[in-house]
């Protein structure tokens, strides 16, 4: 089965290759995205993995590592000025703490902790 | 069967069951209602709470969730030309013009009316169809089931937006990643490439995560600039009148039968309804130069398809254990998590479960009707807030899902890992839908295939005794050959066409 799946897989591919370029020899240039964005969205992706390989490494708890994780990405992404990143601080608080509390305490999940802790 | 449906219309009329059809079909409509978070992506964030749940609350809870979901689009496509949800893609043609023209209050009465319509005549089908269906379906061997989920990945990948190719590509692909792991026929390791966490494979819920949520979270912050400012709902009614209702009433009925129809084809989404009832009303159409510009029967054919669709795909979840739609995947999924066996049996082991489902539904369908007539104005002041304080939110609510199921960070990063993947994935028109599709019915498509070899003196030849199943597969190939047979004919006309010319 799984050869099946590769090999229909690598036909389907070969197939679009090929279509693509058909069409890129008769319509030329490709649009081009803006940086900005593109490097939002690599942060998107980064700073999530930077928070789960804290707690992996048992670096930071959930709850230490939810309020910097919630932090940074609101950071990034809402590019406001001091008052909403003091907002933003809060949420941070509010979300690590009060996560931390409702899913250990409520729902019973032994969520990761610190390795000093 | 209406003694069925009496009773489990009066359990969901009792406290909890109604909280939870209350709760779901207003997340629903809220999330469906704010672009860049979809019904997916609330189904699959709520599926691991619901682990605590009675699973009838559970599903009702979701089933409902769906419903709203689909419905709340059409308040985004009409006020932001941004459908909330991609079913309501449609909506936006002519949802916002006619806003625009200062008739938002029409456009959303239209609209809503037409979900209801929509929605219950789907449940009516839903209610009729399910049990005989489910009882047709107790018929079938494996050559039937295999050649019914090979059916529903070809369809899925040749209706899907894009090309075919990306469609099937989509959906081998998301078989692929369903494979390795425990090889359930020989019971041997398979595709781990010695990594000894990949030998329970890539469980369900953190894929769906993935590439319902994360995916959508790193779309949302590549568009986070793009905020769009919302027109405002005057006082207006939000009702529509009688002569109105049979005025479109024939629109009605023919984009709910478009709608229930396209959404009991397995596999295909609402996006697809709506779309094909919003072409064909425009072809039958006595203006049909008027679609595009702010006309009634655009809207009105595009949101009681959606919603129609919610109502058909629900019909081979329940009769056959195959999923109508990509959402109906998740709720397969949820139907797994919850340890009930989907299937043509359902009906029988779990018959009250089952009902609870469809009245569900239906209420859902009420509910939404009444809430989105009275609160719509205030959703409209909302919709479009800035959601870089909830994304973070929510992904922490991914990492807390997909590590509760087995307290591993493994799980964790498979969700980035999948969020990864869907993102590049849609960047590349490569559509999500079929990828779902083919990861959630890799399972069955190859324990059904195993077993009817096995069960064959003659191998696959034995499907020639199979007149049903031998149907699905000849279904599935016009399906894949038809674009390919389209083209050529194409060719040969405008060979022809060149030739007259010269």
């Amino acid at each position: 089965m799984p050869k099946f799946a590769a090999l229909v897989l690598i036909v389907l591919a070969a197939l679009l290759v090929l279509g693509r370029l058909v069409q890129a020899a008769g319509t030329g240039q490709a649009e081009r995205e803006s940086g900005g964005a593109t490097l939002v969205a690599l942060g998107a992706v980064l700073i999530p993995i930077a928070y789960v390989a804290m707690m992996q490494a048992r670096v930071l708890g959930f709850r230490e590592a939810t309020v910097l994780f919630v932090f940074a990405l609101g950071a990034l992404l809402a590019r406001r000025g001091r008052k909403g990143l003091v907002a933003l601080a809060g949420l941070a608080l509010l979300i690590g703490i009060g996560f931390n509390y409702l899913f250990t305490q409520v729902f019973y999940i032994d969520l990761p902790r610190a390795g000093w802790f | 069967m209406l003694g069925d449906l009496a009773s489990a219309l009066a359990y969901l009329l009792t406290p909890w069951p109604f909280f939870y059809v209350l709760l779901g079909t207003l997340l629903g409509i809220f999330v469906g209602a704010v672009p860049g978070l979809t019904g997916g992506m609330l189904i699959t964030l709520t599926l691991p709470l619901t682990f605590y749940m009675d699973s009838t609350h559970a599903l009702v809870l979701l089933v409902a969730m769906y419903v709203g979901s689909v419905s709340g689009g059409l308040i985004s496509a009409t006020l932001l030309r941004m459908p909330g949800t991609p079913s309501s893609i449609m909506t936006t043609f002519d949802g916002y013009p006619m806003a625009q023209k200062g008739e938002p209050e029409r456009a959303l009465a239209l609209g809503i009316g037409a979900s209801l319509v929509g929605g219950l005549i789907a449940g009516l089908f839903l209610v009729v169809l399910s049990p005989p269906l489910s009882r047709w379906a107790m018929t079938f061997g494996p050559f039937e089931y295999f050649t019914m989920v090979l059916m529903a990945i070809v369809l899925i990948a040749s209706i899907s937006q894009g090309s075919m190719v990306k469609g099937l590509i989509a959906g081998f692909l998301g078989m692929a990643f369903a494979m390795p792991g425990l090889n359930p026929s020989d019971g041997q390791l398979r595709l781990t490439f010695d990594i000894v966490a990949l030998s329970d494979g890539f469980k369900l819920l953190p894929v769906l995560l993935g590439v319902f949520v994360m995916s959508q979270i790193i779309k949302d912050a590549y568009e986070i600039g793009k905020r769009p400012a919302s027109l405002r709902v005057g006082g207006a009614s939000l009702l529509i009148r009688l002569g109105e209702w049979r005025k479109h009433g024939v629109n009605m009925l023919r984009s709910a039968l478009i709608g229930t129809w396209i959404g009991i084809l397995p596999g295909v989404g609402a996006s697809i309804s709506s779309m094909v009832a919003y072409i064909t009303a425009k072809n039958l159409s006595r203006t049909p130069e008027k679609f595009g510009t702010g006309h009634e029967e655009g809207i009105v054919a595009s949101e009681t398809a959606n919603n129609a669709n919610v109502g058909g795909a629900l019909i081979p979840l329940i009769a056959m254990g195959i999923p109508g739609s990509p959402i109906d995947a998740i709720l397969l999924s949820a139907l797994i998590l919850h340890n009930i066996q989907p299937g043509p049996l359902l009906f029988l082991t779990n018959g009250e479960f089952v009902w609870a489902l469809i009245a569900a539904y239906l209420v859902a369908n009420l509910l939404m009707f009444l809430f989105m007539t009275l609160s719509v104005r205030q959703i409209a002041k909302v919709i479009a807030f800035d959601k870089a304080y909830l994304l973070p939110v929510i992904f922490v609510c991914c990492v807390v899902g997909a590590y509760a199921l087995s307290n591993r960070m493994y799980d964790v990063w498979v969700v980035i890992g999948f969020g990864v993947l869907g993102f590049f994935l849609e960047r590349a028109r490569v559509p999500l839908g079929p990828f779902v599709i083919g990861f959630v019915l890799e399972g069955i498509f190859e324990a059904e295939l195993r077993s009817s070899l096995q069960m064959s003196d003659r191998g696959f030849l034995g499907i020639l005794d199979r007149p049903i199943a031998l149907t699905f597969l000849a279904l599935s190939l016009i399906m894949l050959l038809w674009p390919f047979v389209q083209a050529l004919r194409r060719r040969a006309a405008t060979g022809a066409a060149e030739k007259e010319a010269s």
